[in-house]
């Protein structure tokens, strides 16, 4: 019990998302992702050699935690995504919540005073189980950027919170 | 007493093998004020050896004394009770502990490890999941703005 509340605090990430992760990181089925605070630390002495690394290592700068847990080919992506959400219902604010033909995305957030601390994808299709947490200090129009969608008319709203944070 | 039959009881007597009565009888010899001065020594440590002897008899309390050793904490009182309890107590903690980190599949360090310990593998694995985030998130956003939920969202965000 000490344990997993040592665990835990060292962690920062949200316990429900962490119960999640733990249950299934050693299944062979997943490929699970874990990058500490202290990896991301390390990445900040890397040069970026182009202006798409530079952005990726201004986000990263800012992170203290990745965990991913990924499955490619599994029969029944859709199950995990429930039980995931259902796992950490409660927990985030939802964001965003895409369903397509193919695939059900959610985006859920953990934030307070217009900083986002915490975000959750979360992604199901037949085959294919998705879950990402990211933790640290989270800037949505920089993690927009990262695939050149400057374009795209969902940006509008992000400047604007840009703007709402600033003042 | 013959000095020379003295000496050779003493012989005996280091040797261990004197009988009870030769015994009693080095013990009045040599306790005698004109013991010659070269037995002296002797006379000295077969008292000693006499006396420690008589230490070591089990005193007439003895078998009182060592029951009343055992049976202490039978009847312990508040105090032993207490000890008893908390004996117990300790005991279920550290079982409860075990019992779960034994429960646990993975060892418990692996928990705040990173999967990379080579930053440049753990780098290009940060950059895969961002920029699939980064990707699904535009594609969501794309698809999610004509849809009223979004503005709602949009002005929790806001208002937050």
């Amino acid at each position: 019990m000490l344990f997993t509340l040592v665990s835990n605090s060292l962690l920062a990430q949200s316990p429900a998302f962490v119960k999640f992760y733990d249950k299934y990181a050693a299944n062979t089925s997943f490929t699970q992702v874990s990058v500490t605070s202290k990896m991301f630390s390390l990445f900040t002495e890397m040069e970026g050699t182009d202006e798409e690394e530079k952005q990726l290592m201004e986000v990263m700068g800012k992170l203290k935690g990745l965990k991913v847990l990924a499955a490619d080919s599994i029969s029944n992506g859709k199950k995990y995504f429930t039980e995931a959400a259902g796992a950490i219902k409660g927990t985030y604010e939802e964001l965003m919540t895409v369903k397509n033909a193919s695939e059900d995305i959610q985006f859920m957030i953990i934030e307070s005073g217009g900083k986002i601390s915490e975000l959750l994808m979360l992604v199901g299709s037949d085959s294919k189980f998705f879950i990402m947490s990211l933790y640290g200090e989270i800037d949505l129009k920089q993690i927009s950027k990262l695939s050149g969608a400057m374009r795209i008319q969902g940006m509008e709203y992000l400047n604007k919170m840009d703007d709402q944070n600033k003042n | 007493m013959d000095l020379n039959q003295l000496e050779r009881l003493l012989h005996k007597y280091s040797d261990g093998t004197t009988s009870e009565a030769e015994e009693a009888t080095l013990r009045t010899e040599l306790s005698k004020a004109d013991l010659p001065v070269h037995l002296k020594p002797y006379a000295e440590m077969f008292m000693f050896y006499q006396q420690e002897r008589e230490k070591e008899f089990l005193g007439a309390g003895f078998d009182e004394q060592v029951l009343k050793k055992i049976n202490y904490g039978q009847n312990p009182g508040r105090l032993g009770l207490l000890w008893k309890l908390a004996g117990i107590a300790a005991a279920i903690l550290l079982a409860v502990s075990l019992s779960y980190v034994a429960i646990r599949k993975e060892p418990l360090p692996a928990i705040a490890d990173d999967t990379y310990s080579d930053p440049q593998k753990a780098f290009e694995e940060t950059r895969k999941a961002l920029m699939m985030l980064s990707g699904k998130f535009n594609e969501g956003a794309k698809h999610v703005e004509k849809l009223e939920t979004f503005s709602e969202v949009q002005e929790e965000i806001i208002m937050n």
